[in-house]
């Protein structure tokens, strides 16, 4: 099989769509634990987080550019605890993908669609998707350069109109009630940067390895700053009492916009671009999944792997919660904070410490030469 | 290759088959199946034979706009394009709109609420939250309504009584409050302008006051327009945007006279319009307008040595009318100066009253709790717990305002004539 | 099936070619050849055999045989017949040697004719004549004489119809491959401009020509194209539509993955960017690939206003291609679906204008535009005349009827009617088609989810497209994958002086187009300008047309 290329602008996209959709989603999160001017403060702060998460992957990817984790693992730990160690990760993409895909079903059976089951709902991103899959990370990456300007400049063009509602005096005061529930806000809403895994099995397709940690960086740092704008934004409007009972304050603010008298009601608009998002970020980590599990079981060619997967991924996002109140239980510092470091830091340190231990893999001849797989 | 082309094909068309032949079409409904609400009002249901324990609590009057307007029916159409109202009772007003829907061929739908109004009494009574609650859980209703306290009548009559301002928009409450905003400056409160101040520390939310006036235009205008029977035919009145009602957190306590509610706006700086009219410098029976171009004003709270409100206002504006007698000053600019003087006492007199009557029905709809949060934490921390009772009302508060008078409109002085 | 079919045909035609293919033309007398020739041409065909003397002195009996109609009886007449009888009296006698046989002496001598080769085989005399050539037999010699004479009634250059422009050359491509070639080489005056021919189509023997410019064209790429060429094997080629659906790189997808024109100036503009033409003889429509989506959405006007004018022009056909796929289907969502999404005064409208319809949003829709899809096609197939009768009855008589009626409601009408204009500002037929069938899947969906189904299929069409690939150029470049270059020419037309470079990867050989040393931007005449004036304007409007000339 052909190895897929994507270029670095693409990769950019991708890990920036990584961060920003679920942000949108996990707003809430952040707000919730909040008094007064500190949300923002607080998704500001996680901006930082993610860099050292982007960089701990990209580092690692770079020890061994021309393969994804599961080929390493194997060669530096043998196949049996090779597979041992990466078998979390392949988890990890299945079990993030389905809250993912649970919470976009969620919200749109409850804004949008209140009739609908939401298993036809999710069934149908979840095709979508799967077709995204097989046509693989190039296609994807194509994609990524339509939809992510397509989401950014909605959402931006969104916050935008807001701000004239919100007043400046809701962002303060900071800091009052002390750093504990900064912090404490933020631990959950960071644990998705386990997401950012995904590049230890996109890596090796990127045709221009050089500036990777870079724009890996930007990528996170810009999204993050866009959703510490949009929590800013939506906490001058609402005040953060308010902002912290809304469930989905994005939409909210969308719902309240209204310019001239005409440009109204532009939810749509939110919808859109947030479905548009969450369909890249969903078929990422879904290929990451199935390309993982691909080499994990040893069959070449992961795309039969694709709808089987899909099947068990919209089996897992129904029954992983009965209803809407188990997910933001779920999704609490308690539960989430310490699952979630586990995954991030947990199967790639073990890879990281054993190829210290057994060296890096011999770089490939040229600079983007092909894969040795 | 190509047997993996064909397999997606079919795989998308079996999904839009699925989707279409099965009972997809979960969420569809036809627009012209659907009864647009486009007024709302909350009444606390009055005792009646069928009702005789107030188990029904409350009643919802809703405007349905009329979409068979513009289709010639011919016969029978109503001479208005402004739809019928409509009454439910519940313990709730969710219920209360079931009823609604019972006694109705179409589907009600609040999506397009403008206007939300609420009986004084229901307000007083702190059953905010169940009306609120209903403008802000379902889906469809949203919070960009606006919010409405109807005093001295129900809001039963509000509605029935919006009928004969306008029959060309779909919401004639929500038109009167938007076009009172912009000439008499009236306020505009959403709400969700309702929900953020209700929610938030140290500041207060008003509403909208809406009340019934005589009628000014002669009866046998009116009478034409009226559509329906009912009390508000015999009444001879009509409704008007007179001011803001006060509220301390969720209750209603009182109301703001229209000049006071200018004041507070101006001071909260949530008014760049409207117009102010100030009597002349001599003769006091005579005055000159004032229209607003534009306005900021900012609460602040000082607290060193002790508690000190400020107010600061800043507006800009032209001459509309002036009637003054021009005489007894050398020049032009030197009688603006007084004229801004002049307004300046005026605009400062409306902000005290605001204040006055505020403090006097303690609630703090400035916001001057809030200012303090933010500016000295631990201290509203201190006074927080007795901010209504002793700190509030006591409360000293500076006023500063700057006017600027730009343009005097097309003429200089008013014309004089020799007598 | 259908597949099956076809190897059946190809397998036939192989069978019939086979037959006389390697039979060679043996020294006959005429009386033996002729007969034959006229066996193998059937009873009355427009086979014209013609029996004269030629030489001086009448030396040899000779016969020639042409089709009546696709040979030039002028050409004939003074290029054979009148050197051969007449202008041979002061010629010696021609001998026929071993060496140079008495056919190849009478064509090198006596043939005036500027092109004409010696043939061996019946195959290729057969072939020859059914062409248009004439084939000259002498008696008791080995092989024939081809005179190439092809002339028949041809349609002279005229505007084409399908490709209109206000701005711009008129003349369009002929049904004469020959013709149309010198139509790109008037516009392309250089060597470096290729047209190789072949021949494709066991019965119909069809010319087609592949043309690029040598140095600017990928070898790989035209290679491809010639690879793809020759794996055809059918037994006729009628139009560029059968090539298209050969050498297409998706045979599956909907939408095209080849522009097809009849403006020579679209033709040598890409040629001039890297690009491969496919003529086809008997078709004015030429093929070429590769091409990416933004060309369908371009026309030549946009070169030849100025540039201010082709970026306006250009963001409103982007805009309308999107309300031609989705305005339709965003209509039934949210009147449907999501009917708080509209201003309330709107909505309120749109209810009253459907009280009383008795079709659901969706069927309203289908019937309407289906009706328009009808109405389109009646009216393309009629004479003009009656085409527009059929579109007054139809759009005014039925639209204005069915809404009176209360069948449709006026708000569906304006929907339809403004995807349908909007459609036809695509100036590509073939793509705005693929746009319209689109449009009616988007219809279903957005009757099943609302927007959501919407923005599935959207994502879906999407993935397709970024699936899609010509000739190895990605679909959806320059905007993704992101070329920064290339994006001067798409959804904005830059300034000419500002387009340095040919479109990447299709002209990754000579990637520069104009030599970004020269500013040949104007500039008013100044003082402190003036050396400059002088110099660098006339050499930058030169130098292109020099570089031309030298190569």
């Amino acid at each position: 099989m052909q190895l897929e290329r994507i270029s670095l602008w693409q990769f950019t996209l991708i890990i920036f769509i990584m961060r920003a959709v679920l942000s949108l989603a996990t707003m809430p999160m952040i707000l919730s634990e909040q008094k007064g001017g500190d949300s923002w403060v607080a998704s500001i702060l996680f901006i930082l987080v993610g860099v050292p998460i982007a960089l701990f992957y990209v580092k690692l990817a770079e020890r061994h550019p021309d393969q994804t984790i599961f080929e390493y693992a194997n060669t530096l730990l043998g196949p049996v605890w090779g597979r041992l160690v990466t078998a979390p990760l392949l988890w990890g993409f299945l079990h993030y993908s389905s809250v993912i895909l649970r919470e976009y079903g969620e919200a749109t059976v409850t804004a949008v669609l209140p009739q609908t089951p939401l298993v036809f709902i999710m069934g149908c991103m979840i095709l979508v998707c799967a077709v995204g899959v097989r046509l693989g990370i190039e296609v994807l990456g194509r994609s990524a350069e339509l939809l992510v300007p397509l989401f950014a400049v909605s959402t931006v063009t969104v916050i935008l109109l807001a701000v004239p509602l919100g007043e400046l005096a809701h962002l303060t005061p900071v800091g009052v009630a002390g750093l504990g529930p900064i912090i404490r806000g933020g631990i959950a809403p960071s644990t998705y940067y386990f997401l950012f895994a995904v590049i230890l099995v996109i890596y090796p397709s990127l045709n221009k390895k050089r500036f990777a940690g870079t724009s890996a960086v930007l990528a996170s740092v810009s999204a993050a700053t866009l959703v510490g704008l949009a929590a800013a934004v939506a906490v001058a409007i609402f005040g953060s009492e308010e902002a912290a009972r809304l469930l989905f304050p994005f939409l909210s603010m969308a719902r309240l916009v209204q310019v001239a008298e005409f440009v109204e009601r532009i939810e749509a608009v939110t919808g859109i671009a947030w479905g548009a998002g969450l369909f890249l970020e969903l078929s990422v980590v879904f290929y990451a999944g199935a390309r993982g599990l691909g080499l994990w079981l040893g069959i070449v060619d992961h795309r039969r792997l694709v709808f089987p997967m899909g099947a068990i991924l919209l089996t897992l996002s129904l029954v992983l919660f009965p209803n809407a109140f188990e997910i933001s239980d779920f999704q609490t510092a308690e539960v989430l904070g310490p699952y979630g470091l586990l995954m991030i830091f947990g199967p790639p340190g073990v890879v990281w410490i054993a190829s210290l231990l057994r060296g890096r893999s011999k770089a490939a001849p040229g600079q983007n030469g092909e894969s040795l797989s | 290759m190509r047997r993996r082309l064909l397999l997606k094909c079919l795989f998308t068309l079996s999904l839009v088959a699925t989707a279409a032949l099965g009972a997809g079409c979960w969420d569809r409904i036809e627009v012209q199946t659907l009864a647009f609400v486009t007024e709302a009002g909350i009444d606390p249901a009055v005792e009646t034979e069928e009702n005789p324990f107030g188990w029904e609590s409350v009643e919802l009057s809703v405007r349905v706009a009329n979409t068979a307007s513009a289709q010639d029916s011919g016969t029978g159409a109503s001479s208005t394009s402004l739809g019928a109202l409509v009454v439910g009772r519940g313990v709730s007003p969710l219920d209360a709109l079931n009823d609604i829907q019972s006694a109705s061929g179409r589907i009600i739908y609040v999506a397009h609420n403008r206007a939300a109004v609420v009986s004084s009494q229901l307000a007083q009574a702190g059953r905010m939250t169940e009306v609120i609650d209903f403008f802000d859980r379902s889906r469809q209703a949203r919070r960009s309504a606006y919010l409405l306290v109807a005093d001295g009548l129900s809001a039963r009559e509000v509605i029935s009584l919006g009928s004969q301002l306008s029959d060309q928009e779909s919401s004639a409450i929500f038109e009167l409050a938007r076009f009172n905003h912009r000439t008499r400056g009236m306020p505009i409160v959403t709400i969700n302008d309702f929900i953020v101040r209700a929610t938030q520390e140290g500041v207060d939310p008003i509403a909208i006051r809406v009340s019934a006036a005589p009628m000014l235009t002669s009866p046998a205008e009116s009478g034409s327009s009226e559509p329906q029977g009912g009390p508000s035919a015999a009444g001879g009145r009509q409704v008007e945007i007179a001011g803001a009602a006060l509220f301390r957190k969720d209750v209603l306590v009182g109301y703001l006279d229209e000049d006071a509610t200018r004041g507070l706006l101006w001071a909260r700086g949530d008014l760049s319009s409207g117009s102010v009219n100030v009597p002349c410098p001599a003769v006091t029976e005579k005055s000159f307008g004032f229209l607003v171009r534009r306005s900021s004003g900012a609460v602040t709270i000082e607290t060193d040595p002790e508690l000190r409100g400020k107010v600061t206002i800043t507006m800009e504006g032209d001459f509309v009318g002036l009637s003054c007698p021009g005489g007894g000053y050398k020049s032009t600019s030197q009688a603006v100066q007084v004229a801004q003087e002049r307004l300046k006492a005026r605009v400062e007199e409306s902000v005290r009253a605001a204040i006055a009557k505020s403090q006097q029905l303690q609630a703090d709809p400035f916001g001057f709790g809030a200012a303090l949060m933010r500016k000295e934490y631990g201290v509203w921390r201190r006074v927080k717990e007795r901010w209504y009772d002793t700190v509030w009302p006591e409360l000293p508060v500076d006023i500063e305002i700057k006017v600027d008078i730009r343009r005097p409109g097309l003429v200089g002085p008013p014309y004089q004539v020799d007598r | 099936m259908l597949r099956r079919l076809l190897k059946a045909a190809k397998g036939r035609a192989q069978a019939t070619s086979d037959s006389g293919k390697k039979e060679q033309l043996p020294p006959t007398t005429l009386s033996q050849t002729l007969p034959r020739l006229r066996e193998e041409f059937g009873e009355g065909s427009s086979l014209i055999v013609r029996t004269f003397t030629a030489g001086a002195n009448d030396q040899y009996s000779a016969a020639l045989a042409y089709v009546d109609g696709l040979a030039d009886r002028e050409t004939i007449n003074v290029h054979i017949l009148k050197s051969t009888m007449l202008d041979v009296d002061t010629e010696p006698e021609i001998e026929g040697s071993a060496k140079s046989p008495i056919v190849e002496a009478v064509q090198e001598r006596l043939i005036t004719a500027s092109e004409s080769t010696v043939v061996q085989t019946w195959d290729q005399v057969l072939e020859e004549i059914s062409v248009g050539n004439t084939a000259v037999f002498i008696d008791g010699a080995a092989g024939a004489i081809v005179v190439s004479t092809p002339g028949w009634d041809r349609r002279g250059v005229q505007e084409p119809v399908s490709e209109a422009v206000v701005r711009g050359p008129r003349d369009g491509f002929t049904e004469t491959l020959r013709t149309n070639e010198v139509l790109i080489r008037r516009r392309i005056r250089s060597p470096r401009l290729r047209v190789e021919q072949m021949t494709i189509g066991d019965l119909s023997r069809t010319g087609i020509g592949i043309a690029y410019i040598k140095g600017i064209a990928e070898e790989r790429m035209v290679d491809e194209v010639r690879q793809r060429l020759k794996r055809i094997k059918v037994d006729s080629i009628l139009e560029s539509g059968y090539l298209e659906e050969y050498v297409q790189d998706s045979p599956w997808s909907i939408f095209p993955q080849m522009i097809r024109t009849e403006r020579p100036d679209i033709v040598s503009a890409n040629l001039l960017e890297g690009r491969v033409a496919i003529l086809t003889d008997n078709t004015p429509f030429v093929l070429i690939m590769p091409i990416t989506l933004s060309q369908f959405l371009t026309s030549p006007e946009d070169y030849y206003e100025r540039f201010p004018t082709g970026i306006f022009i250009r963001t409103l056909r982007y805009g309308s291609l999107i309300v031609s796929l989705t305005l339709p289907a965003v209509y039934i969502s949210i009147t449907t679906f999501h009917q708080e999404l509209l201003p309330t005064d709107l909505i309120l409208a749109i209810a009253a204008s459907r009280q009383g319809v008795p079709f659901p949003a969706l069927v309203e829709a289908l019937l309407l535009e289906i009706l328009f899809e009808v109405l389109r096609e009646a009216g393309i197939r009629l004479p003009r005349v009656i085409g527009q009768a059929v579109s007054i009855v139809g759009a005014l008589v039925v639209g204005e009827a069915a809404v009176s009626a209360g069948l449709v409601s006026p708000a569906m009408v304006i929907v339809v009617a403004t995807t349908a204009i909007s459609s036809f500002a695509t100036p590509a037929f073939s793509f705005a088609i693929s746009a319209r069938i689109l449009r009616f899947a988007f219809m279903i969906s957005a009757a099943t989810l609302g927007l959501f189904g919407v923005q599935l299929l959207g994502l879906l069409v999407l993935l397709h497209l970024a699936s899609l690939r010509s000739y190895g150029i990605p679909y959806l470049a320059p905007f993704a994958p992101l070329r920064g270059s290339d994006l001067k020419d798409a959804v904005l037309r830059f300034p000419h002086w500002s387009m340095v470079t040919r479109p990447d990867q299709i002209a990754s050989q000579d990637p520069v187009r104009q030599d970004r040393q020269l500013d040949v931007r104007a500039r008013p005449p100044g003082p402190e300008q003036a050396s400059r004036q002088q110099s660098t304007p006339s050499d930058g409007v030169d130098a292109p047309r020099g570089d031309h000339d030298a190569t």
